[in-house]
């Protein structure tokens, strides 16, 4: 099935991706983030969900970093 | 829909509409073939120049075409890269996911705000503390007339800047505008999408995250005072104020006079032009001769020790001549006795024993009685 997924992290595209059904949020941030969870904010169509939630087709997934480092020029 | 929505739903019209002009087909793609043509020309005159012995103008010609190839390199580059960020867009903007992004920023923030006349939406962040420094909260402003550019302020909303710099809100911001760093390629991404709540957010995060390594001001510097006279920020830890001027100076600047002890900045030490130690004004006072600037130490009745001197000397010069006349008569007399004129006895008629007492006693003849 198909999802769109929005990586805020780096370049911060959204794609369109397929995965199998079934697959959770913390399944999904496994395989494309990696790393703590808990240090991104991750809504599912715009709301929070916990990390067991099964993702539906055309389900709108977003995660973004809780900390992103700003510069000075 | 509800009656609550609607000033969302007047909202995300008056955005989509910005969207609508980014895509519509006049838009986009422009592919000019005249820099490729003026190129070929150029070569073509290049070619000329060079069978006809032309150097000069073969010279021009060559710094002319690298100029053309330039411009053209850059003009393809740019294309490209438009053609790269054309490839991620998923969909286009329409009006639902807007009035979904609105009430999704309604849910993320308080304080949204949409002021129609100016075309800004604006969320107010939470007080922000970083490092134990409180930096208060933020307005996130976004220029929506300028969508999908990335125009927006970051507005104070109760500013703490630091001593150093009024113009220094935030660690990453200046004048109203942050620098984005990391945040800068997800943060255009997420506008162009559409994606007004991620934009708010990544904004908000960016906001809450400190980076020492790049920061207009450091938070260890932001309680600090510029030293006046390396301009470094000092902490309070760190400075004292000049005994004389009272402005602030850090600890690897200050300075204390070495007579009086007195903590100063540079500007108001002075060194001693005798010894060269470092003195205070009050303790340095200039030669009423050469008028340098001396230490007690190395100062006589107002003079430096050089002009001292020197006096000493002129004095000496100008007792010489009758103290030297003295010497000289006393030599003289000591190696050769027969020189010094002797005092003749008095002839009888004039003759005058000179008493003990310097009274001249004459014995004058008979006949003249």
């Amino acid at each position: 099935m198909q999802i769109l997924f929005i990586n805020n992290n780096g370049g911060g595209f959204a794609d369109y991706i397929e995965i199998e059904a079934g697959t959770t949020v913390r399944k999904l941030f496994d395989a494309r983030i990696s790393g703590n969870a808990a240090d991104h904010l991750i809504r599912v169509n715009r709301q929070p969900v916990a990390s067991n939630y099964v993702l539906q087709p055309n389900d709108r997934i977003s995660m973004t970093p809780v900390k992103i480092e700003g510069a000075n020029s | 829909m509800s009656r609550n929505n609607k000033p969302i739903l007047r909202m995300a019209a008056e955005i989509h509409k910005q969207y609508l002009v980014r895509s519509s087909p006049a838009s986009p793609i422009e592919f000019s073939r005249v820099p490729y043509e003026r190129c070929l020309k150029l070569v073509r005159q290049l070619r000329v120049a060079h069978s006809r012995d032309w150097h000069g103008a073969a010279e021009c010609v060559r710094r002319d075409l690298i100029a053309a190839l330039e411009s053209h390199q850059r003009e393809l580059q740019s294309l490209s890269t438009l053609l790269s960020n054309m490839a991620h867009k998923p969909a286009v903007v329409n009006m639902r996911d807007i009035y979904e992004e609105l009430t999704a920023l309604h849910d993320e923030f308080d304080g949204v705000s949409w002021h129609a006349k100016q075309g800004t939406l604006s969320v107010a962040t939470e007080s922000i503390r970083l490092d134990d420094v409180y930096l208060g909260s933020f307005e996130i402003q976004l220029d929506c007339r300028s969508l999908p550019n990335a125009h927006y302020e970051i507005i104070a909303l109760d500013a703490q800047p630091p001593s150093c710099n009024e113009s220094v809100t935030h660690p990453h911001v200046q004048d109203n505008v942050l620098c984005e760093g990391d945040a800068q390629v997800p943060i255009q991404q997420a506008l162009s999408d559409g994606r007004l709540t991620d934009f708010f957010q990544l904004v908000a995060i960016t906001l809450s995250t400190y980076n020492a390594s790049s920061a207009y001001v450091t938070l260890a510097d932001w309680d600090g005072v510029p030293c006046v006279d390396c301009g470094s920020n000092a902490s309070e830890d760190y400075r004292m104020s000049c005994s004389r001027c009272e402005e602030v100076v850090c600890d690897d600047c200050s300075r204390s006079c070495e007579d009086c002890g007195d903590h100063c900045c540079g500007e108001c030490l002075g060194l001693c032009h005798a010894c060269e130690n470092c003195y205070c004004g009050n303790c340095l006072k200039r030669c009423d001769h050469c008028g340098t600037r001396n230490c007690s130490g190395c100062r006589w009745e107002e003079r430096c020790k050089r002009c001292h001197e020197t006096t000493e000397q002129e004095c000496k010069q100008n007792r010489q001549p009758e103290g030297q006349r003295k010497g000289e008569q006393e030599l003289e007399e000591e190696r050769n006795p027969a020189s010094v004129p002797q005092v003749r006895p008095a002839s009888p008629d004039t003759a005058a024993a000179v008493q003990s007492h310097g009274v001249g006693e004459a014995a004058v003849p008979a006949g003249l009685r």
